[in-house]
Parts: structure tokens; C-alpha cells; sequence
């Protein structure tokens, strides 16, 4: 059987992380969750994830700085990054920021396992 | 001529003593008649001195005998013509013809009166024909000058009383004529003072308009130059008018926006008396930005005004406000969708699992949470949208794609939210548009929302595809209420919910039409409706196959 394939999940809001887990694990992926954009870097540093799932608005971070950043990286540059936001302009925001692709909350549970599988 | 006269009588060889005898009478008569004649008679030598002149001629020019004119005047003879160069002209003329008659000029009497003479002499020669002397008469014209001059002078005066006369009768007309203009004249002056005081009230009103107004007005010239800041400049951008004029045009226009308002105001130039508004940041004195808004109107063709003139406000706490309010929604969206997000999410979990339990009922409660949890959705989008479209913020991100396979696809979807209706499509475009496609979803079922809403006692929706001439019409029709004409108009407003025939209210927002309407003028295209009270409506949708970027 193929080894899971690590995500990891960025959100300042537990509840959507907690489901997004949830959804996520039961298809089969191994999901690590940061609820503060300052913990990024060093999840991905000690997680190597397969894929990066992140919202923009958190806590003080902006999730644009923060995927421009990973993006600029050596290290992290190939990781693929999909921003997830309420922001009725999320597409132009992954877009600018260097992002893979984008998902708008509220989303269907069906189009997440998509994008997953798709960068995965 | 007197000589001759006497001589013709001389003819043939006569003894010597007949004809000293003839010559002495001959002599005696000249004499007497040289004497007694009442014209002037003189004899003259060819250098003009007077050899001998007789008394009626002394008479003429006042002297008491002929042989005092002689003593008094011989070798100044040019002294007695007022004019010197009368005598010469009047020598000249005998020398060179032998003869002068009728020569009019003005003398000098002993006394010191000028009077007119007439003049008239012929060269006297002798047998080999050198001129001896010349003879002539004088005679006073003075009285005849006079009374002829006289004559002209009476003449002229007379003229002179005819147009005195006739200009008097014209003076009667043009008076009574000038009574008239000048009682005109008198109404028009009081018109005008009138007038004058008006003009001088007005532009009192205007300038105090001006100057107090918290509008600033600024007077650009055609090449761009400030030549006028009123005085409101001082209490919006902290400089004086006179400071202000100092600095170049547009330098205190923010970066930004100077480049789009120095295009603004170029194109203006062209137009006359039209105007143009807009938003840029002014730097105040503190160093600190100011949003305006401005008007800019070009009356450079206007004689009074040659310029351009700008009417600006600071709009700043206006703009800060409204980008407040922006904020806000924006972040009110975002926290709405942050929650309804896990409830979605676990709606669906949650149906899965009791589908795998073949808990159907259930399973069916479950999805009619799902359901209005996406009505929430919606209707938070809505609100963002509306913000977005009055901000023309409204994004659009346009595609190629098949027109027909994303209707079908999108009239299945929507058929599982509308389990009362029958949506039936019908017809198709076999084209490829370039459209937004999440947008024509979004007006799509909007349209097809409204037709379920509002026909609530019927069972079918249809939706109509063609495509005609490069273009798609899309219509949606329903069985339903129908739109009392009064309202047609303003179904697509904001805001705006239809009323039933018992006054029974509709739910929404009033913002679905509003919405569809901006998504299609934003694909170039028209939307509008057909409809009868009591028998349904039939929207219509007309776009490009490929709308503008």
C-alpha cells in the first residue's frame, strides 16, 4: 500500500480545522494542523508535508506573506499550496500570492478531496 | 490802335509840308483824345519804365496830374501792384505775344487803397518792326470786382440760408425724432442702471458664494496653469491662494492619481463646456494626504471665464468611512462563512455516515439543513456582492467554455434544490462563449429562484436556449403571479420584492434581479421581462458569444 501523504492544514478557526481533519483522515491522509501562522514554518520544517492547506486571516499572520515566503524557499518551494478562504476574492489572492490553487469556503466536502488527490 | 488809325490816311507820295501838315493835326487829335479819355492810357519802354501816362489814368490810382504819377513813381513801377510778380507776368506776356488783354490785378492808390484794375497793351514798332513801346489802358475794375464778388458772396449766403433752412426743417424732424431716443435713451440708461446694479448684486452673490464656500475653485488655464484659487484653498489644503498658485499644476496631486487627472483634464480641453469628476489625493500643508472630489468643467470658450474650472471638496472622512463600511462587510462575510463552513462540513459527514445506515429519513433531515445552510450562503454572497457592485468592485473572471454542457450540468444541479418544480430545458447553442461562468450560474439561479418563488402553485420552470447572430438568448418561464405592470420597471432595483394579489410578501432580499442585472451589462449583455399578471413571467437574457475582458 502507497505511505500516506502528509497535509498540512493552517487555520486560526478550531472548528474548521477539527472537520477539515476529520474529512481529510478518513480519506486516508495524514493530517498535521496549525492553528497559528507563526507555527508554519517550523511544522513544515519538522513534517515535511505533501501539500499545504491554508486560510489567509490568522491571527495576526497573513497567509499571502506566509505562501509568498514558502514559495521564494528553496526548501519549501515545491511544496504545493492551496489557499482556503471566506474571502469573496480568493482566486485573485492564491493567484498573487504564488499559490497552486484556491478553495472558498464554505466548500463542498467533495471538491476538498479533489484539490487533495489532485496535489497529492 | 489810335496811331495806326491816323496813319491809314497816309497814302501815296504827298508834298512834304501835307504831310508834316497831317502829322502835326494827327498829333493834336491823339492828344486830345490821349487827354481827355476816360480810360487810363500809358506808354511804357519794353524795360517797363513809364514814358508818359494821361490824367484819367493819374485819376485812377489817386494822383493830382499825370506828371506827379510820373515824378513819384518812374523806375519803381512794381511797387504800386500788391502782388510784385503781377508786373512781370504782365511784361512777360507782351514780350512774348506783342500783346495783353483784360490782365486783372491789384494795386496800390497814392492813398494807400488797394484797388482792381484790368489792364490792356500792344507793342508799338517802328518801319522795320523793333518794338518802340508799348501802349496800353487801364481801367478801375474795382466796383465790378466788388459787386461781383459781392454777387458770390450774396450767392453763397444765400446757399447758406437754403441749407440753414432746409437743415432748420431737417433740426425740426431730428428734434422731434431726438425727443423721442432721448426719452428712450433716458428709460434705457435707467434699464441699464438697473441692470448694472443686478449684475453687481450677482456677482457680489457669486463672489461671497465663492469665498465662503468649503468648496475650493481653482482656474486652470488651457496650458494646465493655476491662474485662480479662491480662498476656501486656505481652510482645505492649509495653503493661501496665493502660496497655492505658486506651484506647478498637479504637484500636489498624489502620485497615484496624478497621471490619470493630468489625462482627465487633456481630454477636457477638447470639450468644450462639458465635465468631468472624479477622486485624488491633495497633499495639505501638514504633509498629509486629503482625498477630493472633484468636478472640472471646461469653459475655456467662454469669454468671461476662460478656463477650466475645478470645484473641489475634502471627501476624506467620507472616503475613510466608506472604506470602513468596506471592511466591514468584508470582514462580517468572512466571519458568517467561517461558521457555516464547519456546519456544511459536518452536515455532509454526517449524511454520509447515516446513508452508510441506511438511516434515510434521517439522512433526508439532514440534507434539508445542508439545503438552507446553503441558502445562508447565498445570501451572505449577495450582501458582498451588492457592496461590490456599488463600489464597482463587482470581480469577474471570464473563460472559454461549452455554453450547453455547463447549462446542463448547472439545471441538474439546480433541479436538487427545487424538489416543487420541473425545471425543463429546452433547445441549445453548440457554442463555445467566453463568459464568467460562476456569475451566468449565479444569474442563472437567480432567475430560476425567482421563478420557483413566484409561481408557487405551479409545477414546471422552462428554460430556453438559442443562439442567434453571435448571440445567446436565455430565457427562464414560469406559471406563475406574474408583475403588475406599475412594477415592471422596478424589478430590477435593489432591494426591490414582488407583492401577491392578497398583499402576501415573498421572502429575499430584494436583491437577486439587481445582482443579475450587473452580471449581464457586465457581459455586454440585456436582460428584461415579459410578463402578465396572473399568467406568469418569462425573463430573458440576450449576451455575446464572447464578451469584452
Amino acid at each position: 500500500m502507497k505511505s500516506k501523504k502528509t497535509i498540512l492544514v493552517a487555520d486560526d478557526d478550531l472548528p474548521i480545522l477539527e472537520v477539515m481533519k476529520i474529512i481529510l483522515s478518513s480519506d486516508g491522509f495524514n493530517v498535521v494542523i496549525a492553528s497559528n501562522g507563526g507555527t508554519i514554518e517550523k511544522m513544515i520544517n519538522e513534517t515535511h508535508p505533501d501539500l499545504v492547506m491554508m486560510d489567509i486571516w490568522m491571527s495576526g499572520f497573513d497567509g499571502r506573506e506566509i505562501a509568498q515566503k514558502l514559495k521564494a524557499s528553496e526548501q519549501t518551494k515545491k511544496i504545493p499550496i492551496i489557499i482556503i478562504s471566506a474571502l469573496g476574492n480568493t482566486k485573485e489572492i492564491a493567484a498573487k500570492a504564488g499559490a497552486d490553487d484556491f478553495l472558498e469556503k464554505p466548500f463542498e466536502i467533495e471538491n476538498l478531496l479533489k484539490l487533495a488527490k489532485k496535489y497529492t | 490802335m489810335i496811331l495806326p488809325s491816323v496813319l491809314k490816311n497816309v497814302v501815296g507820295p504827298l508834298p512834304p509840308q501835307v504831310i508834316r501838315q497831317a502829322l502835326e493835326e494827327s498829333e493834336l487829335e491823339y492828344k486830345k483824345l490821349f487827354d481827355n479819355a476816360m480810360e487810363g492810357i500809358f506808354q511804357i519802354y519794353p524795360d517797363g519804365r513809364l514814358i508818359k501816362v494821361n490824367p484819367a489814368l493819374a485819376g485812377i490810382l489817386g494822383y493830382e496830374s499825370p506828371q506827379q504819377l510820373l515824378r513819384e513813381i518812374r523806375g519803381n513801377e512794381e511797387k504800386i501792384y500788391v502782388n510784385p510778380n503781377d508786373r512781370k507776368r504782365l511784361l512777360k506776356i507782351i514780350k512774348g505775344k506783342g500783346s495783353v488783354s483784360n490782365f486783372e490785378s491789384q494795386i496800390y492808390r497814392r492813398d494807400g487803397r488797394i484797388i482792381w484794375i484790368s489792364e490792356s497793351a500792344i507793342a508799338v514798332r517802328d518801319e522795320k518792326g523793333n518794338v518802340l513801346y508799348y501802349e496800353g489802358f487801364i481801367q478801375d475794375t474795382t466796383e465790378h470786382k466788388l459787386a461781383e464778388e459781392e454777387r458770390a458772396q450774396l450767392l453763397i449766403e444765400q446757399a447758406a440760408r437754403i441749407e440753414a433752412e432746409q437743415a432748420q426743417e431737417k433740426l425740426t424732424v431730428l428734434a422731434t425724432d431726438n425727443a423721442r431716443l432721448y426719452q428712450e435713451s433716458l428709460l434705457e440708461i435707467e434699464r441699464r442702471t438697473q441692470m448694472e446694479k443686478k449684475l453687481r448684486h450677482s456677482e457680489k452673490r457669486f463672489r461671497a458664494l465663492i469665498e465662503k464656500s468649503s468648496e475650493a475653485i481653482t482656474l486652470v488655464d488651457e496650458t494646465s496653469r493655476n491662474i485662480y484659487a479662491s480662498p476656501s484653498t486656505s481652510q482645505i489644503l492649509g495653503y493661501s491662494p496665493k502660496e497655492f498658485l505658486r506651484f506647478k499644476p498637479f504637484v500636489l496631486i498624489h502620485p497615484e492619481d496624478r497621471k490619470h487627472t493630468e489625462e482627465l483634464v487633456k481630454l477636457l480641453i477638447y470639450k468644450p463646456y462639458e465635465s468631468s469628476r472624479g477622486y485624488y489625493r491633495l497633499k495639505h500643508k501638514n504633509g498629509s494626504w486629503r482625498w477630493m472630489e472633484f468636478i472640472a468643467t471646461n469653459l475655456l470658450v467662454e469669454p468671461s471665464v476662460k478656463a477650466i474650472v475645478v470645484n473641489y471638496h475634502d471627501v476624506t472622512e467620507r472616503i475613510k468611512l466608506e472604506q470602513q463600511k468596506d471592511e466591514f462587510l468584508a470582514i462580517a462575510s468572512h466571519e458568517l462563512k467561517t461558521p457555516i463552513t464547519t456546519i456544511k462540513a459536518y452536515c455532509q459527514i454526517l449524511q454520509d455516515q447515516l446513508l452508510n445506515k441506511s438511516d434515510l429519513q434521517s439522512a433526508s433531515y439532514l440534507s434539508k439543513i445542508n439545503l438552507q445552510v446553503g441558502r445562508l450562503t447565498e445570501l451572505v454572497k449577495d450582501l458582498l456582492d451588492v457592496t461590490r457592485i456599488e463600489e464597482g468592485k463587482l470581480l469577474f473572471t471570464k473563460e472559454d467554455f461549452n455554453l450547453d454542457t455547463y447549462i446542463f450540468g448547472l439545471i441538474e444541479d439546480l433541479q436538487q434544490t427545487v424538489p416543487s418544480h420541473k425545471l425543463i430545458l429546452e433547445g441549445e447553442t453548440k457554442t463555445q462563449v467566453f463568459w464568467d461562468k460562476d456569475r451566468i450560474s449565479q444569474a442563472l439561479s437567480n432567475l430560476v429562484a425567482n421563478a420557483v418563488k413566484y409561481s408557487p402553485r405551479a409545477d414546471k420552470i422552462i428554460i430556453r436556449l438559442e443562439s442567434k447572430k453571435g448571440n445567446i438568448l436565455l430565457s427562464v418561464q414560469d406559471f406563475g403571479i406574474g408583475i403588475p405592470k406599475q412594477y415592471k420597471h422596478k424589478v430590477f432595483e435593489r432591494f426591490f420584492r414582488g407583492i401577491g394579489e392578497k398583499k402576501e410578501t415573498f421572502s429575499g432580499l430584494g436583491l437577486g434581479l439587481y445582482i443579475t442585472r450587473e452580471i449581464v451589462s457586465r457581459h455586454d449583455g440585456k436582460i428584461w421581462v415579459d410578463t402578465a399578471e396572473g399568467k406568469g413571467s418569462t425573463f430573458c437574457v440576450k449576451l455575446p458569444c464572447k464578451s469584452k475582458k
